[in-house]
């Protein structure tokens, strides 16, 4: 295969291998700051590369894509607010880590991760691009609505503490996701004639107000001085330790990776639910799964390796058909066609030298991602562990203004991150975590148009309810949802038949204290 | 626990109003929202009613012992600061954002700082803010071209 | 006494660093604001809002745009996104923003038009804005996929006819063009179709291609790019369109209607005349360059070079038809 040689020679290029490091470099420094997301860092670049070649651009944007997407991670481990939506699973074991100390350690897990499930996902992208693509037109909006409906399984996962709470959570974020113009018939609700609650609320800023304020005012209230209270832990080789104890999970990186990459493809669905649902799928087939939300390294790698391999996965049905898998994706798109290049055949016909250097350099991003990740992430965690409260917390509230501003250049999300963080503030004084609340607005649009749109469907074919119980990919997703529900009391059952090997197996975390 | 009631009651009550206020909407943008509202309601009450239980009483005896031994939050700091972020967040537009977050983070510090710290220390922080806040406004302002408010000052 | 006097020194130090900073600050308020004296239009930065999301048509039109702009202009070009409630949140901080014509945002009918007739409160009324100038259309047309038993309008439309309703239409959006040109075809064929609105032009695509409805109402560039999968029936331009030249027209089979989404730019109502003619030269500029109109129709756009006059009066006019057409479709 020539040409798929002559790519491989043209992305070692000192030039491309240099822009794919400054790509991956700037998406991590973007990502990692809660509110400028991968699809902003892409958007305010592609002017930038007007002028360059088309393969120089496009090794730069993949760059970033990818170290957007990881840097998220910085965030949600250091502050527990994930920096990308694609973090958000992230925060429940990073930050429980870096509170005991061990903020270097989840970074670093979460760098390997990324790495591997982006490299994961790449692998599909290379090589299995067409069957894939085509499968995702099968997911159709009946099957939108049951992939939401077992999304929002995953909320008993996320809130082991109370069920109930975590279901009330998600479906408060369900009903504030319907604020808004209505998708099918455009009614405006519950804006209360406000303009600026036509648009909705936005992910973003909601994200940053429910995880970001409770967590500074946390901060204030407890005043619990991280320098002071737990230093700053360096270890030596700590890649190769934390490596170790991967790979003692083979299994689990390779699951978090698989469901991130086919999450990924499904157009819409994208990397922010494919965090979460591998997470959940990590806690149910952990034979340990009260670890979780403690500060597991697995909690981190099922996030992290999902997501990554998300990035790839989005760009599937984008290079084969044309069609965005998620927003930094659409934005990909049109920086392809700014280059006179069509998505679809042409790409693997005409533009394939191009097209595949675009795929390789993918690689390259996810290779350079583990020494610049591990490098930022030291200088990071040291960082923002060692500040003293009085400066951390004012800090952190201006970033997540600068940062919910941003997002539309609005004021109004400016105050729907302070209205929401407080009721994320008074939320967690009485129980109630933002996670849910978060999943069910990621969830609730989606929900919604595949229910109406599925119904709309379904009363022309004559028969409104079959379209909901008779399709393939329909019927597999129920019965995940059944599973995923009743999981509980068969984990229950499961726990009881094997005490002894729960009490055996002791946590990494535990284990290597004594060289911490 | 108490607690759970009053916010039992306050969402059920949400979820009233909610499934109320779409009954004038069309028939397919009522759907979505009405059986939300009425999950809401319907979760509001089992939260209700299991905070009757005999397990819950017993959580919150542990929980209110558990909180007059351990640490007590910092009410003060948080109410203040909170006025101060609220603030903050109101006086951007008009003010300018820039003057804003450089005061408002300013104030915030000596809000936040611990009783025997030094003033040197404080005048520190109080620098290194207006610092920070003043090179990511101008990255976003420059480089990211952010429009963000300039109100009447800056 | 020593504390307190160091404690002096660093309030005066602090006093000082703040003021360094602060005429940083101005410093670099008055880079990107101009001198504050006026000047001749423009002296600094414009910025270009686009109302939709990146990567979109309006989007792809820009980043074309961009360069020339600048070349007339003298300036820099900024292209921002404020996507939202169907464009009314940009469109509203236009009209409420301040009319030096330094803020120029997109302009797309009917979205423009419609979102204040439909809506309570829309955040602006059409009027608020002034029109500058139109450069594209992308034409809205019919399609069925490619292994679909229609091959013709007519068949489609006798299908429907005889079984309302049983025939699902992909779209984007509820009050768009393209809902608009469904119930425009139903009015005047005669037939009901359901219409399945999707969040925008690329998951209606998606849900087309997925088979997951048996047509689709799609932007000419979306057709352009996806003729392979798909037959089209038919388009809503006056003449046959140049990207597809073998498809008719709604007008050639009978149907009296077209329908597309028309691209222009808009500023402020009370912007200065001459700043409204300086943007209009620029545009002009680029709408003629040969590049662009070549670059921009192989994409499936159709260019115009419709200035600021002609722009208000297409507008007032489109806004008649469309109040007509909505009246008698009961939408209003």
């Amino acid at each position: 295969m020539p040409v798929v040689l002559q790519a491989l020679v043209t992305v070692l290029h000192p030039l491309n291998l240099f822009l794919i490091s400054i790509g991956v470099t700037a998406g991590i420094v973007v990502g990692a700051l809660p509110g400028l997301t991968a699809t902003m860092a892409i958007a305010l670049l592609v002017p930038f590369t007007f002028g360059m070649s088309v393969v120089h651009a496009l090794v730069l944007l993949g760059g970033i894509y990818c170290g957007a997407i990881y840097g998220g991670s910085y965030a949600a481990i250091l502050i527990n607010t994930p920096g990308t939506p694609a973090a958000i699973a992230t925060t429940f074991d990073g930050f429980a880590l870096a509170r005991k100390g061990h903020a270097y350690r989840a970074i670093v897990v979460a760098t390997i991760a990324s790495s591997v499930g982006g490299l994961v996902g790449v692998f599909f992208l290379v090589f299995l691009s067409p069957p894939l693509a085509r499968a995702s037109l099968r997911f159709g909006p009946p099957e939108f609505f049951w992939l939401t409906v077992f999304g929002l399984t995953i909320i008993a996962t996320i809130s082991p503490k109370s069920t109930v709470k975590g279901l009330i959570g998600g479906a408060i974020g369900l009903l504030i996701g319907t604020i808004g113009i209505s998708p099918i018939e455009g009614t405006v609700r519950y804006a209360f004639r406000t303009v600026a609650l036509q648009n909705g609320i936005t992910l973003i800023p909601a994200l940053i107000g429910l995880f970001c304020l409770p967590e500074i005012l946390d901060m204030i209230g407890t005043r619990y001085h991280r320098e002071t209270a737990i230093p700053y832990r360096s270890q030596r080789h700590m890649l190769r330790r934390v490596w170790r104890l991967m790979i003692r999970k083979p299994w689990l990186l390779l699951r978090s990776s698989l469901i991130g990459t086919v999450i990924g493809i499904v157009p819409g669905a994208g990397a922010n639910i494919a965090g979460l649902v591998s997470y959940n799928e990590a806690v149910r087939a952990s034979r340990t799964p009260e670890k979780f939300g403690e500060g597991s390294i697995d909690g981190i790698t099922a996030s992290e390796a999902s997501n990554n391999a998300g990035v790839a996965g989005s760009l599937v049905p984008l290079l084969t058909l044309g069609i965005p898998g998620a927003p930094p994706a659409a934005v990909l798109l049109g920086a392809l066609l700014l280059k006179g290049m069509r998505p679809g055949a042409e790409l693997f016909s005409v533009h394939a030298p191009v097209t595949y250097t675009f795929m390789f350099s993918l690689v390259i991003a996810n290779i350079v991602l583990l020494p610049l990740g591990i490098m930022l992430g030291k200088a990071a965690s040291k960082v923002v562990t060692g500040l003293p409260i009085t400066l951390l917390a004012p800090l952190v509230f201006f970033l997540s203004v600068i940062g919910a501003f941003s997002i539309q250049n609005n004021i109004a999300d400016v105050y729907v991150m302070l209205a929401l963080g407080l009721v994320g503030y008074v939320g967690r004084r009485v129980g109630f975590q933002p996670g849910p609340i978060v999943l069910g607005l990621i969830l609730g649009m989606m929900c919604e148009q595949g229910l109406v749109q599925s119904i709309l469907i379904g009363r022309a074919s004559g028969t409104p309810l079959a379209i909901f119980f008779t399709r393939p990919i329909s019927i597999v997703l129920i019965a995940l949802t059944l599973l995923s529900a009743a999981w509980p009391m068969l984990a229950r059952i499961r726990q009881r038949r094997l005490p002894e090997a729960a009490a055996a197996h002791t946590h990494p975390i535990v284990e290597e204290k004594s060289d911490a | 626990m108490r607690r759970d009631r009053v916010v039992a009651l306050v969402l059920a009550a949400v979820g009233v109003f909610a499934w109320t206020e779409a009954q004038r909407y069309g028939a397919l943008s009522r759907l979505f929202p009405q059986v939300v509202a009425l999950a809401l309601v319907v979760l509001s009450l089992v939260l209700l009613a299991e905070s009757f239980t005999v397990r819950a009483r017993r959580a919150a005896k542990a929980y209110r012992s558990q909180r007059a031994d351990g640490e007590k939050p910092d009410v003060r700091g948080v109410i203040l600061s909170l006025l101060v972020i609220v603030a903050w967040t109101l006086l951007l537009e008009p003010l300018g954002f820039w003057i804003t977050s450089v005061l408002a983070f300013a104030v915030l510090v000596f809000v936040l700082r611990a009783p025997d710290q030094r003033a040197a220390a404080v005048w520190k922080t109080v620098f290194a803010g207006a610092l920070l806040v003043t090179a990511f406004v101008l990255l976003f302002r420059l480089m990211l071209r952010v429009p963000l408010p300039q109100g009447v000052l800056w | 006494m020593s504390k307190n006097g160091r404690n002096g020194q660093i309030t005066t130090g602090l006093c000082a660093a703040l003021a360094v900073l602060f005429a940083l600050i101005s410093a670099a308020e008055a880079v990107a604001a101009g001198t504050g004296e006026p000047q001749a239009y423009p002296s600094r930065a414009v910025n270009y809002v686009i109302p939709f999301d990146a990567g979109g048509q309006s989007d792809i039109t820009a980043q074309y745009q961009r360069e020339g702009l600048e070349r007339a202009l003298g300036v820099d070009v900024v292209i921002r996104h404020q996507p939202g409630a169907g464009g009314a949140l940009a469109w509203s901080a236009l009209a409420r923003g301040s009319a030096d014509g330094y803020t120029f945002s997109g302009n797309n009918i009917p979205h423009i038009i419609i979102q204040p007739l439909v809506r309570e409160n829309a955040g602006y009324d059409t009027d608020d804005l002034r029109p500058v100038y139109m450069f594209q259309t992308t034409p809205i047309g019919l399609a069925v996929a490619a292994n679909s038993r229609f091959n013709t309008l007519d068949e489609l439309i006798a299908h429907a006819r005889a079984n309302p309703g049983q025939i699902t239409v992909s779209g984007s959006g509820t009050h768009s063009g393209h809902h608009l040109a469904i119930l425009q075809l139903q009015y005047l064929s005669d037939t009901e179709f359901t219409y399945i609105p999707a969040t925008g032009a690329a998951p209606s695509v998606t849900n087309f291609l997925g088979g997951h409805t048996q047509a689709i109402l799609a932007n000419s560039d979306d057709l352009v790019q996806h003729r392979n999968a798909m037959k089209i029936l038919a388009i809503g331009t006056t003449e046959r369109f140049h990207a597809l030249p073998d498809v008719p027209t709604f007008i050639e089979r009978g149907y009296d209607f077209t329908a597309g989404i028309d691209r222009g730019v808009t500023v402020a109502r009370d912007t200065p005349e001459e700043i409204v003619r300086t943007l209009e030269a620029a545009f002009d500029a680029v709408s003629r360059d040969r590049t662009f109109v070549a670059e921009m129709q192989a994409l499936g756009f159709e260019i115009h070079q419709k200035g600021a006059d002609e722009f208000s009066a297409y507008i007032e006019r489109k806004k008649e038809e469309i109040i007509t057409a909505l009246t008698v479709l009961g939408e209003l």
